[in-house]
């Protein structure tokens, strides 16, 4: 009986430092594979904004940590794939900054506007083979332009701006709908 | 005697399978709910405590803890030359913000170019849409729109009824964190930062005489 016991024991014992094992190599399998799998519903949630290369105001949508109420933002979704993307926006704004997110939502790069070249956003974002054919032809962008090259295809940018009171509300939104994020015609970045 | 025998031999035909069994769900279950678990309260490791506060700057995507969370909880958060979001839950004392509680904020100049200030509801912890209640009340501040003393400090008193000095507007009824956003900001960005004094926020006493919804913040 005592022999018997004992072994049913141990038993338990393996049948739970094994399931420990278990448990943390699933563990840790979700927690690597979460980005991979749950990215697609940022994607989702943005695609049902309106069309890519295109802004849209996420300020219901909740997509940032925590809303902060006096922070506008928009954000547009774009392949790289599908050619280079041009951002530019015009307007004075106290502030402003611009954050580039791969497809699981991880930041890649970011800029404000007292980083970036211009007091206006100015950037053009190309892949590595897009940037070889950017270099190639030095009058394609013109000077001012940011250029920044990431080895992505599908992306998100986030267009930050600050109202710090109401009176700010009308330049902010100005600011904000006139932001574009398009394929750029290689001589429109040249004219500037 | 030949029943005994039977029964042994059922054990033996089962006890292998029973106990994989077991061990599977025990790893299924286990694995699954503590990820569960961790997605939902763990943002990371690269967690930023100064005084009270707590910010988690993105110092890239190394931890795949702070990622995963991100990725479920569908935040893109602020990149490292925007801004970083630091959160106060507890007063000085170390005792959970009391939403019938009048606080004062007292602080010095900020590593940032501005910041802004709010509550957000604690009940929903990370989307909260902040900006429609009560809009005609200061329910965020701007640090270029508020009072400094003559040495550069301020006073922000935090209260659900009207306040003199920089007034923050909350709601008494539902329990609040508050939100300390840094704009182009150089902290969490360089390693070897100066000692940064965070505002701190302490209990204004005489809340408690004033308003019975306060009576239980001090224990």
């Amino acid at each position: 009986m005592k022999v018997l016991a004992r072994r049913w024991l141990q038993r338990i014992l393996y049948v739970f430092i094994l399931g420990l094992i278990g448990a943390s190599i699933i563990h840790i399998l979700i927690i690597l594979l979460v980005p991979v799998f749950a990215s697609q519903n940022i994607w989702e949630r943005l695609s049902a904004l309106g069309p890519e290369r295109q802004f849209h105001a996420i300020k219901s949508a909740g997509l940032t940590a925590y809303n902060d109420p006096l922070i506008q933002s928009s954000a547009c979704i774009f392949d790289l794939n599908d050619g280079p993307v041009y951002i530019r926006s015009s307007g004075k704004v106290p502030f402003w900054s611009l954050a580039i997110y791969d497809h699981t939502g991880e930041t890649i790069f970011s800029v404000n506007d007292q980083v970036s070249t211009g007091m206006e956003p100015d950037i053009l974002l190309v892949n590595p083979a897009q940037k070889i054919h950017l270099d190639a032809d030095q009058n394609t962008a013109s000077s001012k332009t940011l250029v920044t090259s990431h080895n992505i295809a599908q992306g998100i940018i986030v267009l930050r701006s600050l109202i710090p009171d109401t009176s700010w509300k009308g330049e902010v939104d100005d600011f904000l709908t006139s932001a574009t994020c398009s394929t750029p015609m290689l001589n429109e970045a040249s004219d500037n | 005697m030949r029943v005994r025998v039977r029964d042994t031999d059922l054990y033996n035909i089962f006890k292998t399978p029973i106990l994989i069994a077991i061990t599977s769900l025990l790893a299924l279950g286990g694995g699954t709910w503590s990820a569960l678990y961790t997605l939902d309260h763990f943002r990371g490791f690269d967690r930023l405590t100064i005084g009270q506060w707590h910010g988690y700057p993105a110092y890239g995507a190394i931890d795949p803890y702070a990622r995963a969370h991100r990725t479920r909880q569908e935040i893109l958060s602020p990149g490292s030359a925007e801004g970083l979001q630091f959160i106060l839950t507890t007063d000085s004392q170390g005792n959970r913000l009391n939403a019938g509680c009048d606080y004062r904020l007292t602080g010095n100049k900020l590593p940032a170019r501005f910041w802004t200030l709010y509550a957000a509801p604690l009940s929903q912890p990370v989307f909260s849409d902040v900006s429609n209640n009560r809009s005609d009340l200061p329910t965020s501040l701007y640090s270029g729109s508020i009072w400094y003393k003559q040495d550069g400090k301020f006073n922000i008193n935090i209260s659900s009824q009207a306040q003199p000095d920089n007034w923050l507007a909350v709601s008494d009824k539902h329990p609040y964190q508050l939100i300390l956003s840094l704009y182009d900001t150089t902290l969490g960005n360089s390693v070897g930062f100066e000692a940064i004094k965070m505002p701190v926020v302490e209990l204004i006493s005489e809340s408690i005489a004033s308003n019975p919804a306060c009576s239980g913040a001090m224990e």
